[in-house]
Order: structure tokens, then C-alpha cells, then sequence
């Protein structure tokens, strides 16, 4: 081997030891394979007919109202796994008043958001302390349908922000991937705070 | 021209600049490779699948070379990484620009919000300076000055 081909493999080899073992110490570190299905809308979609008797109320705090389907616990999470949806099914929850979340930053909201969505920007909800979490989210209902959006492409705080509510024990989390670019598009209803 | 590019100040000062850049580039991706790989993710150049192992591997690569340019070790395998990571950032940068992609760069802190298109340009000019001081490290910073001989007196 030659003297350049073998400075290229031990510059290459000794970076990825330290990068494996490094990420295998730190609390932050990642898998190997990273989970692409936290991307990808699920294949069980609800169809509209589950949703045509279902009663949501995304303000019942009485405990009495019951969730849609039959959410369970993720054995790895801990918590009821946030579903991925596209915008078919963000419709059909809008049409049986689900509450809509925005994690865009308050600039982005008040440019223009899903009519009657909720601004929760993320980068500031992240830095809430687990009490502020539960104190911000305790008027709404555990078992209701939740929606969170981000600017859809590429943007991810929905996702982060939906885990963040999973967590706090709400059972009817979905990410709405496509978030407000795609709902532009389909022309559904949006508004800015001063057109109220 | 090769009397000035091969100038050992500017190798020097080359080295120093490039190795520093590369070694503050590496420190928040280190520390946060969940945040990094995000950055990587939305270039959207490969499967979700495969992000992780460059937000693993990347950054040690980025310091390690940071290192080795900085103290002139193994030039030609630090040279050709630098290279190649360079050339890598310039592409994804740039196809980013062309696609209107709305992104963090990731470049130095992949916390940090989305870019705005002449940022990201900078970035890429910033990327080819310093692919050309590389270059010019890997072509010019191998030559020996000819020192003069010492004069020996003649056996006897």
C-alpha cells in the first residue's frame, strides 16, 4: 500500500473509531441507521367513515371522551407514537374540529396559518421546563385530536413538537407533514390574526 | 507564480486558517450529532436511512484533519479528505441554492435557523477559498526550500 493510500485509511478509519465510540458515549447520540418512517405518512389511514361518529372536543378536560381507535403505548417510548399524516387526512380532522398547533416561530404564524391553529413555536417550547409543559397544555383534552404542522418540506419542529405532547400523555398526536405548504395549495382555509 | 503560491508564510498562514475553521466546525456537530444529522437530512441528497453514520463520522474527520494541517502531518491524506468534504459542502450547498431549499446550513452550528440564500452563498465562496488554499497546500506544501549544503572540509 501506498504512503498516501494509507494516510487516506487511518485519517478515515481512526475518525470513525472515535466517531462510533464517541456517539455510543454521549446521551445525545444517534442510531446507525436513522428511523425514516418519523417521515413518512402512515399506510393505516384512518378512513372518513371511522370519523363520521366520533365526537371530538379538543377542550374536554372531564376525562369522559374517549380517544379515536385504540391508541397504544409504544414499549420503546414510552408514550402513544405520534401518527404521520398528510393532507387528506389533516382535512378530514379539521372537518371534526381537531385542534390545529403551529410549532412555526410567532413571525411565520401571524404571516398566515391554518384558520383557528394554535401557536406553540417550538424553539421556545422546548426551553419550558417539564412543569411549564404540563401547566401550557393542561386545558386541553388527553384524548382529542391533535394536529401540529410546521412550514412542511423540509421543516421538522412539528415532529419535535408532536413527541414533546406524546410525552405529556396526549394519545391522539398527528404530524401533518405536508403543514402549511401543502394546505396553501389545496386551497383550505387560512388566516392572519388581523382578519379575525 | 509557484515562487509566491509556494511562499512557506502563506502555506503558514494557510494551514492555520484552514486547520482552525475546520477544527470550530467540528465542535457543535460533536457535541450534538442528533442536531447534525438533521442538517444532513435536509439537504435532501440521500436516503433518510443513511444520515446518521456522516453525522457520526463527519466531524471527527473535520478535526482530525483540522489537526494534521495545522501541524503538517500526513499532508497528502489530510489534503485529500479536506478535498473531498470540501467539494461535498460545495455541491450540497449549492444544489440547495438552485432548489430554493429552505435550510439551516449546519455548517458550523447545526442549531442554527434557516439560512437565507446569501448566506448560503457565502458559505460556498467561503468553501471554495478554502478548497483553493488546500489545493495550494497540497501542491506547493510538500517542496523542500534547497538549503545550502554545509561546507565540509575534505577528508583527509
Amino acid at each position: 500500500m501506498n504512503k498516501t493510500l494509507k494516510e487516506i485509511v487511518t485519517i478515515l478509519l481512526v475518525s470513525a473509531g472515535i466517531g462510533l465510540i464517541f456517539n455510543t458515549i454521549n446521551q445525545e447520540g444517534v442510531s446507525l441507521i436513522a428511523d425514516a418512517s418519523r417521515f413518512k405518512v402512515d399506510s393505516t389511514k384512518i378512513k372518513a367513515g371511522d370519523l363520521s361518529n366520533f365526537k371530538n372536543d379538543p377542550y374536554d378536560t372531564t376525562g369522559k371522551s374517549m380517544p379515536l381507535g385504540n391508541p397504544q403505548i409504544d414499549p420503546k417510548l414510552g408514550f402513544v407514537k405520534p401518527g404521520n399524516i398528510g393532507i387528506v387526512q389533516a382535512k378530514q380532522f379539521y372537518d371534526i374540529n381537531a385542534l390545529f398547533i403551529d410549532g412555526r416561530t410567532r413571525e411565520e404564524y401571524f404571516a398566515g396559518h391554518i384558520k383557528g391553529a394554535i401557536n406553540y413555536p417550538y424553539e421556545e417550547f422546548k426551553m419550558t421546563t417539564p412543569e411549564q409543559k404540563v401547566a401550557i397544555t393542561k386545558k386541553f383534552n388527553k384524548n382529542g385530536i391533535i394536529v401540529v404542522y410546521c412550514g412542511g418540506g423540509t421543516c421538522e419542529v412539528s415532529i419535535d413538537l408532536a413527541y414533546e405532547l406524546g410525552k405529556l400523555g396526549f394519545k391522539s398526536v398527528n404530524i401533518f407533514l405536508g403543514g402549511w405548504v401543502d394546505w396553501v395549495e389545496a386551497g383550505y382555509p387560512t388566516e392572519k390574526p388581523n382578519q379575525k | 507564480m509557484e515562487k509566491v503560491l509556494g511562499n512557506k508564510y502563506l502555506l503558514w498562514v494557510i494551514r492555520i486558517v484552514v486547520g482552525i475553521v475546520f477544527i470550530y466546525a467540528s465542535f457543535y456537530k460533536i457535541i450534538s450529532p442528533f442536531d447534525f444529522a438533521k442538517s444532513i437530512r435536509n439537504y435532501d441528497m440521500m436516503p433518510i436511512e443513511l444520515v446518521n453514520l456522516p453525522a457520526i463520522i463527519l466531524p471527527y474527520l473535520e478535526f482530525i484533519c483540522g489537526i494534521l494541517l495545522i501541524t503538517g502531518k500526513m499532508r497528502k491524506g489530510t489534503g485529500f479528505w479536506m478535498i473531498i468534504m470540501l467539494v461535498g459542502f460545495i455541491i450540497g450547498l449549492t444544489q440547495a441554492y438552485m432548489r430554493g431549499l429552505d435550510i439551516d446550513c449546519g455548517c458550523f452550528n447545526p442549531l442554527e435557523n434557516a439560512s437565507s440564500k446569501s448566506e448560503i452563498l457565502i458559505r460556498i465562496v467561503e468553501d471554495f477559498l478554502m478548497l483553493a488554499g488546500v489545493l495550494i497546500y497540497m501542491i506547493f506544501g510538500g517542496k523542500k526550500e534547497i538549503k545550502k549544503e554545509p561546507e565540509t572540509s575534505p577528508a583527509v
